[in-house]
């Protein structure tokens, strides 16, 4: 365990030094800022308008991050034999992953926590509400965000440095609009049988990110919200388990 | 059993515990969201807009929303054309609720200027229904804003007094603490009276006489005490501003004369410079504590 966090540990560092991502996250910082010098609508509104561009941009600045952090890390390293430090000591590929993981899991939270900060500080000053939708929607983008990264670190070790991203982008696309795409099916004509598979595949097999919304929590009671934010957990956990094994095993099997 | 066997039942029992649950998640997760697009995926095949607007994820389209919003409220509150003749508006507003179908505002802001600046009151009646409809599972918090304004609308334009008790009545059922306080007593008031009253037909003049000039004078000085106390506990150049609602006043003018956007931007000074602070002072310590190799 201490070998994972070592490793997480040493990305997160690494990363924070770096020129791009104090750029980027200046740039976004700036962005959001924006926001206080918004003309006024009606209180409830203007709240959620800073808040619904706000979090789009956390949300898609994450996403970024998150699939150039661990190609870069884990597909980037292995191309340059760079890995080879790791992998040559004590800690087994496993560790490798998972501490990649952890680590660009680590950067983008802290990243997300800056923007999100600044969310709730602007719904603050402008309204003197304590916007606590804020607070869980980061806890909500960082459960979309951890299935992202493990499922990037999956495409890493299997793919190339021009795939595996692509593949990410792809699957994290398919994963927001797959139920359109059985949709789609039923309304050009496609048979019962193709729509129930696409149905299935778009729910149960591949990650589907069209869970990890806000609107539950606001429109449920408080029961119904937290019943929503635990089922969500547990999806989140379970499909990082298995996508973090099944890029372990792979990984392990692998000829370097 | 050996120590290899034991390690790989334990794998193997975690990934299955983790692919049950999994399975389990999925289906509470597919059931809730399913339930919740099956409204919008009914009516698709008439909309191509709808159809567009599914193939979005939420966010995206909360996002969408809250941008034809912002247009909105600016040709809304535009000099152009008299709010009769505004026409225009109607599927601008009906785009926010296209794409975001729990936008409670755009329904209650477009039934509004169909039943009284248009004279369209069947067609403000179905998009209250429309906004009931796919708000009502599970309730939004301000659902009954909906029915109340269809009660208004049944009661003083169609004069339909039966559709109008049931519409309040079932606003009353679903009021919270998210509804306009103000709205809520004004529609239970009129609710009050229409069971009261021995007429099938709402007569405005009538229901004028049953509120007395004593209850909104006495509702004005309660909201200027709330608004000279609010004033009072202010500090600074804040106590020169008199109330959120009073930025309305400045808008399209000059933004440097005012007041809120000053207080705002000095405000927002303040906290970048603290946020800076904080930036500088961590990388410090950061760099004392973990001295780069």
């Amino acid at each position: 365990m201490s070998r994972i966090f070592a490793i997480g540990k040493y990305l997160f560092l690494e990363s924070i030094r770096d020129k791009l991502f104090i750029a980027l996250m200046l740039v976004s910082v700036i962005i959001v800022a924006g926001n206080f010098a918004m003309d006024f609508f009606e209180q409830g509104i203007q709240d959620r308008i800073i808040f619904d561009f706000g979090s789009s941009l956390a949300s898609m600045l994450g996403a970024f991050l998150c699939i150039y952090l661990i190609v870069s890390q884990i597909r980037a390293q292995l191309d340059s034999k760079q890995a080879y430090f790791i992998l040559a000591s004590e800690s087994s590929r496993a560790h490798f992953i998972l501490g990649k993981w952890l680590g660009s899991l680590l950067f983008t939270a802290f990243n997300m926590l800056i923007i999100f900060g600044e969310i709730f500080l602007i719904i603050y000053f402008n309204s003197r509400i304590i916007s606590y939708i804020s607070l869980i929607y980061f806890y909500i983008v960082m459960l979309k965000l951890s299935i992202l990264c493990s499922m990037t670190a999956l495409f890493s070790v299997t793919s190339s440095l021009v795939v595996a991203p692509s593949l990410s982008v792809f699957f994290y696309f398919i994963g927001h609009w797959g139920s359109y795409i059985a949709f789609a099916l039923g309304k050009s004509g496609g048979g019962y049988y193709a729509i129930k598979t696409a149905e299935f595949i778009s729910a149960y097999v591949l990650p589907n990110f069209k869970y990890f919304t806000a609107e539950h929590v606001i429109s449920e009671n408080f029961s119904g919200a937290a019943a929503y934010l635990a089922a969500l957990t547990a999806y989140s956990l379970c499909v990082n388990a298995l996508l973090l094994s099944i890029t372990a095993l792979i990984f392990r099997k692998k000829d370097l | 059993m050996n120590k290899i066997t034991k390690s790989n039942f334990l794998k193997i029992s975690f990934l299955a515990l983790a692919a049950v649950f999994y399975f389990a998640s999925c289906r509470y997760l597919s059931h809730k969201f399913d339930s919740g697009d099956e409204i919008i995926r009914k009516k698709a095949s008439a909309n191509p807009i709808i159809s567009l607007s599914l193939s979005m994820s939420k966010e995206l389209r909360q996002v969408a929303a809250s941008y034809l919003w912002l247009r909105v409220d600016e040709y809304f509150h535009s000099a152009a054309v008299r709010m009769s003749e505004n026409r225009e508006i109607i599927p601008l507003i009906k785009l926010v609720t296209i794409f975001d179908h729990s936008f409670i505002e755009a329904y209650l802001v477009l039934a509004h200027h169909l039943a009284y600046h248009l004279d369209k009151k069947d067609m403000a009646i179905e998009v209250l229904n429309e906004g009931i409809e796919n708000n009502l599972n599970p309730p939004a918090s301000r659902l009954s804003e909906l029915y109340f304004e269809a009660g208004w609308i049944n009661a003083t334009l169609l004069k339909d007094t039966k559709e109008a008790i049931l519409s309040l009545a079932a606003g009353k059922k679903y009021l919270s603490d998210d509804c306009d306080i103000d709205n809520a007593s004004l529609a239970l008031r009129l609710l009050n009276y229409l069971k009261n009253s021995q007429k099938d037909i709402f007569d405005m003049d009538t229901y004028r006489k049953t509120i007395s000039d004593k209850d909104i004078y006495a509702k004005l000085e309660s909201l200027g005490r709330e608004a000279e106390e609010q004033h009072d506990g202010e500090d600074g150049h804040a106590t020169d501003i008199e109330g959120p609602a009073d930025e309305h006043r400045y808008a399209g003018q000059n933004p440097w004369q005012n007041p809120f956007l000053s207080a705002r931007l000095t405000k927002a000074a303040y906290v970048y410079a603290f946020m800076l602070a904080c930036f500088l002072l961590s990388r410090a310590i950061a760099s004392y504590v973990l001295p780069r190799r």
